[in-house]
């Protein structure tokens, strides 16, 4: 195929560039596009890495010799705090997201996500959290009490300085970026596909990120909510996780493993795409047993959330529930070994190359199956009692995870480098990198695998001589440099291959997804058309796409009123369903970061005036956002003759789809809420429940039949009779029902600081006044917006966007009453 | 276990090296046919085997730790509260008090009744058994059994602060007679 | 008609994991209230009436996923990927909840 493109088709990609391209200078940081997004992900995740893995030397260094003290027990905690802080919530995690951001538009034929100023304002509240995060260490006050911060050591009384504020208030930033990306890739995926692309026509790597950003819905929020809770115990009094008053410390560990170990399986699940995305690649052939693929994707998604109690086999929890999530962890090895074996399938059937990334992706097969054969291992009651919280455990990890998700992870970059640089990356040098790297690695934990046998506990700054444990702990900091060596050479390879690089042919490697389809190195709008997908391997069985899609001979080949658009299709079928605009360089997402930033701040120094005013600050930036919607002159689109309807014409847009997987998020934050109160009820040895709830009954169900009237009254808007009016007595009866709330609330004179009972009832209550409290003011925005015409009743998109709020919020009113009300009465207090 | 987890690992990566240097399948049905027996032998058959094997040799190990009734009398019970960063430990039935050691018969159950003042930590002697976190607020029960008499080393297994690394004891494993010797000579 | 579409649906591949997670929830909580409260396990060191009660209701939601698996194999439809995956998908479930009885047979549920 030729590369110079016509003239015609020059002047077409300008066009686009200038339509699609990112502001120039400063103007680059309003720069929403999901390219830019993603890059700047991979970027500073990488970056984040090496300061972790600097921490990690400085670890190894200590340990390097018996009974050292180059490095004393305090700053030693706050090096295997920060370590393991960094690496999990500031590298894997957003590493793999900006992987997946930059990739899943591509991969499915589309020009951006769905909603590319949530990415950026993603990106920003990563960049803040962790430079926040960050800054305590070079304070000295980093957190110091391990990344799992178990309370009572990280609470109050034990941690009185501002570590694990830090830690709480940081991490939580940075979740928002998580949850961000959540919402986005889910939406993404499902809603904005090529024509034709079937799900069952997805290249298998949508299938991973669909369940990732699935699994960090369900799995992020009792984290959130428990960093809120101890927060609020830290700051204010309140008592959920100490024993006085009636909390208990287990409901912290509880809360955070429902988090921490999906987290493992949200790490691993985006990196086994790329395994299944090259393995056909360099086999040069279709992934035999795709099918059996997403099984495995759907099987591991679940059964991960089953088996957060391993990492509490020692806290006495009786053995036939140990049992339970025994057998639970073993399970996961089964779609483990469904995806490992379809790899060799294919591999047996196909004619190998054996590129460089093909070298990581052994490694990557070494390493994680003898970390998954550990786990096996460590799944076993009674043996996991002898070497838990040893090195062994650490030793597995690091296989796990490093084996799990960098070996795939950099065989990844080294596979999708052309497209970005337009230029291959060196074999030889590359190969060097591999095996320092490799070598490293093993002597580092293969090793620690015989210290923790031998009995050395995991965090402690250093050990006795004599135990047998110095030669192995020499070693291990000797393979630890090796590793850093490693990991520098890689680096260099990959910065000197911007600049010496040889220029890579079109489609280099011969793979069959989309994305290589995006003449090198990329652009900005990824496709100048949109084509229409006939089968699950386009650049194989549609090999003149690398032609025609630059050509501009598909879908949405010209630009239409200097807007940026994509195309919008069914969820199941792929069938083209609307055209989507979507939003171009803004400066919404950097402001409102900068708040939120500012709100963790003041938060951290404790001046709650100006939290206050930066919380305040932060709903205005949010609102503001979402003003400059719908029919807004800035934005407004004009109708369109083509026979795609504007996303923003139809019922059933991404906005709500969004809403929709959001409160799937929010919902499981209740859910945790609720876990924490049927927890603390029968298992806390203090917890007091009193004879009669102090909140009135009348008080809340009146509050609550209001909340259904105005539920009733907006649904009869939804139906059809839009109107300002309408809209306007909704707004008031909703206003009625906060009121009605608080006052219920203020009456109730809970004592928080007090009893873990009382604590819960003024979570709950605040969470259901925010939840009304936000319905009620999104509806008078409504109507303002229908008084400007921005909304109609032939435009009722933004109605159906709050809708499924409105459910949710009766929905959650009501099991409230229900579990914090009804329940207690029935089952009496003192239980 | 080792040795069957060690013979897995080696079989899938020779496997695997053969599928590497292995010429491409002749037909693609063949290759389905092979695929097939790959997936369902090694991907269901072989983990499921594993895991029936390794449960069934497991749960029971599991149930001899448990502290089950004795058949002849109560265990001996020590009472260990931890905290930052010290064991004291209690007998109940004769009053003795000891700081960071434990003094035990050998031969003879002994239940240990852990809970901790402050911060969570974990009660471990490597060489005698497993390991068992002491949690404020809450009494979990350890069963020990030592075979032979001896000084065994100990220590706090869950990270609690700036002591950790130090906060270690001593178990002291005396025979029947000695024990009693060393119970009367503590108590004057 | 309705059970053919349920199952040529992309839901349809979450029934039997959604089935199996609740059961482990509901699972793990009985055996945590019973052991708290003292019901039906007659001082917990020994197998009990829990125990049975449990490992009966872990073989119906077995035998639910597997008749579930069953009707959706035999779902006719084009390519037959959302039908067969589906009952790929039951049928590991059920697996994984015939699994969970085990330790129910034998161990004491409160020690
Ligand atoms: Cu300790």
């Amino acid at each position: 195929m030729s590369q110079a493109p016509s003239a015609e088709q020059q002047a077409r990609n300008d066009r686009f560039e200038r339509v699609w391209g990112n502001l120039p200078g400063w103007g680059t940081l309003s720069a929403v596009n999901h390219t830019t997004v993603g890059l700047r992900f991979l970027i500073t995740g990488l970056i984040f890495f090496l300061v972790g893995g600097l921490l990690a030397m400085l670890i190894r260094t200590q340990l390097a010799l018996p009974e050292q003290e180059i490095i004393g027990a305090d700053l030693y905690n706050q090096l295997f705090t920060m370590h393991g802080t960094v690496m999990m919530f500031l590298f894997a995690i957003p590493v793999l997201e900006g992987a997946a951001m930059y990739l899943i538009p591509k991969m499915i034929g589309a020009r951006d996500l769905v909603f590319p100023r949530l990415s950026a304002l993603g990106y920003f509240c990563y960049l803040f959290g962790g430079l926040i995060i960050l800054s305590s260490l070079f304070l000295q006050i980093a957190p110091d009490s391990g990344w799992f911060m178990y309370t009572p050591l990280s609470s109050r009384e034990f941690s009185p300085g501002m570590g694990s504020d830090f830690w709480l208030l940081g991490i939580t930033f940075v979740e928002i970026s998580a949850i961000s990306a959540g919402v986005e890739l889910a939406v993404s995926i499902l809603r904005s596909r090529a024509p034709g692309m079937s799900l069952q026509r997805m290249p298998l790597f949508s299938w991973y990120i669909l369940a990732m950003a699935l699994m960090i819905i369900f799995g992020f929020p009792p984290l959130i909510l428990g960093s809120v809770l101890l927060e609020l115990e830290r700051a204010a009094g309140w008592v959920f996780f100490a024993v006085e008053g009636g909390g208990d410390p287990l409901l912290w560990q509880h809360l955070f493993w429902l988090f921490g170990h999906p987290e493992v399986y949200i790490i691993f699940l985006p990196a086994a795409g790329i395994v299944s995305t090259l393995i056909p690649v360099f086999a040069g052939r279709p992934i035999i047993g795709y099918r059996w693929v997403v099984l495995a994707i759907i099987m591991m998604g679940f059964v991960s959330f089953g088996l957060w109690v391993h990492h509490m086999f020692t806290v006495g929890i009786p053995q036939m529930a140990q049992a339970f999530f025994s057998v639970a962890s073993m399970l996961v090895a089964i779609p483990t070994a469904i995806q490992i074996f379809v790899w060799l399938a294919t591999l047996w059937a196909g004619k190998v190359r054996f590129h460089l990334p093909m070298l990581w992706i052994m490694g990557f097969l070494i390493v994680f199956v003898c970390g998954g054969l550990t786990g096996v291992m460590l799944a076993l009651v009674p043996f996991n009692w002898q070497v838990h919280d040893t090195h062994f455990v650490v030793a597995h990890m690091h296989y796990v995870l490093v084996g799990g998700m960098l070996f795939p992870l950099v065989a990844g970059l080294y596979y999708w480098l052309p497209h970005v640089s337009g230029r291959m990356p060196s074999d030889s040098m590359g190969r060097w990198g591999f095996w320092l790297f490799f070598i490293g690695f093993n002597m580092t934990f293969l090793l620690m695998h015989l210290t923790g046998l031998l009995g050395m506990p995991r965090r402690v700054y250093t050990y006795e001589a004599g135990l047998g444990w110095g030669w192995l702990n020499l070693l291990s900091s000797v393979g630890g440099f090796v590793m850093a060596i490693g990991v520098a050479t890689v680096i260099l390879d990959i910065v000197l291959h911007f600049r010496f690089g040889r220029k890579a042919s079109p489609n280099p490697w011969q793979a069959d997804t989309l994305e290589w389809a995006i003449p090198m190195p990329v652009n900005a709008y990824n496709f100048a058309s949109i084509p229409e997908i006939r089968s699950r391997h386009p650049l194989w069985d549609q090999p003149e796409l690398m032609r025609s899609i630059p050509a501009g001979e598909h879908g949405l080949s010209q630009i239409e009123d200097g807007r940026r658009d994509t195309i919008g299709s069914d969820a199941v079928t792929g069938e083209a369903r609307e055209v989507m605009h979507l939003p171009t360089n803004s400066w919404e997402p950097l402001i409102t970061a900068a708040v939120l930033a500012g709100l963790c701040l003041s938060l951290l120094l404790k001046t709650y005036l100006l939290a206050i005013l930066f919380a305040v600050l932060a709903l205005v930036a949010c609102l503001r956002w979402s003003w400059v919607n719908g029919l807004h002159p800035r934005i407004a689109p004009r109708d369109r003759t083509g026979d795609l309807p504007l996303h923003s014409r139809t019922t059933d847009g991404p906005g709500r789809w969004g809403m929709i997987v959001t409160l799937m998020a929010d919902g499981t934050l209740f859910a945790s809420l609720l876990f924490g109160w049927l927890y603390l009820w029968p298992v806390a040895p203090d917890w007091q429940m009193p004879e009669q709830s102090p909140l009135s009954v009348w008080g809340l169900l009146g509050s609550g039949l209001v909340l259904a009237g105005a539920l009733g009254l907006w649904w009869r808007q939804v139906q059809g009779a839009v109107s300002v009016g309408g809209l306007l007595l909704v707004t008031v009866v909703g206003l009625a029902h906060c009121v009605a709330l608080v006052l219920t609330a203020i009456e109730a004179g809970l004592g928080p600081g007090d009893s873990a009972h009382d604590s819960i009832l003024a979570v709950v209550l605040a969470y259901l006044i925010f939840h009304s409290g936000l319905t009620t003011l999104l509806t008078g925005l409504q109507a303002l917006r229908v008084r400007q015409g921005y909304t109609s009743q032939a435009l009722p998109y933004e109605l159906r966007v709050l809708h499924p709020l409105w459910g949710y919020t009766v929905v959650v009113y009501w099991i409230s009453i229900v579990v914090f009300l009804a329940l207690p009465a029935a089952f009496g207090g003192g239980a | 276990m080792l040795g069957l987890l060690g013979t897995i690992m080696l079989l899938v990566f020779a496997v695997w090296f053969i599928a590497l240097r292995r010429a491409p399948a002749k037909t693609e049905s063949g290759a389905r046919r092979a695929a097939r027996w790959w997936i369902i032998g090694g991907g269901l058959v072989l983990p499921m085997t594993a895991i029936v094997l390794i449960l069934g040799f497991g749960i029971p190990l599991g149930q001899r730790m448990l502290p089950l009734p004795v058949s002849d009398g109560e265990p001996l019970r020590i009472n260990v509260t931890a905290r930052q960063w010290q064991w004291q430990v209690n007998y109940p039935d004769s009053g003795i008090r000891l700081t960071d050691e434990v003094h035990i018969p050998a031969n003879t159950p002994v239940d240990l009744h852990l809970t901790s003042d402050d911060v969570v930590h974990s009660f471990w002697v490597p060489r005698l058994g497993g390991k068992l976190d002491m949690i404020p607020g809450h009494t979990n029960v350890l069963r020990l059994q030592a075979d032979q008499p001896g000084t065994y080393r100990g220590q706090c297994a869950e990270f609690c602060g700036t002591g950790h690394a130090h906060m270690k004891f001593r178990v002291q494993v005396h025979d029947q007679t000695a024990f009693q010797r060393w119970q009367q000579e503590v108590r004057e | 008609m309705i059970r053919s579409r349920f199952w040529r649906h992309p839901a349809s591949l979450l029934l039997g994991p959604v089935v199996w997670s609740l059961w482990f929830v509901v699972l793990y909580a009985m055996l945590s209230l019973s052991c708290l409260q003292g019901w039906l396990v007659n001082g917990g060191d020994h197998p009990a009436a829990i125990n049975l009660l449990l490992a009966v209701a872990g073989l119906l939601v077995t035998l639910l996923l597997l008749i579930s698996a069953w009707s959706a194999w035999r779902t006719p439809s084009e390519t037959g990927f959302m039908p067969r995956t589906s009952a790929m998908v039951s049928a590991c479930s059920a697996v994984a909840s015939l699994l969970l009885v085990v330790p129910g047979l034998i161990m004491a549920p409160c020690l």
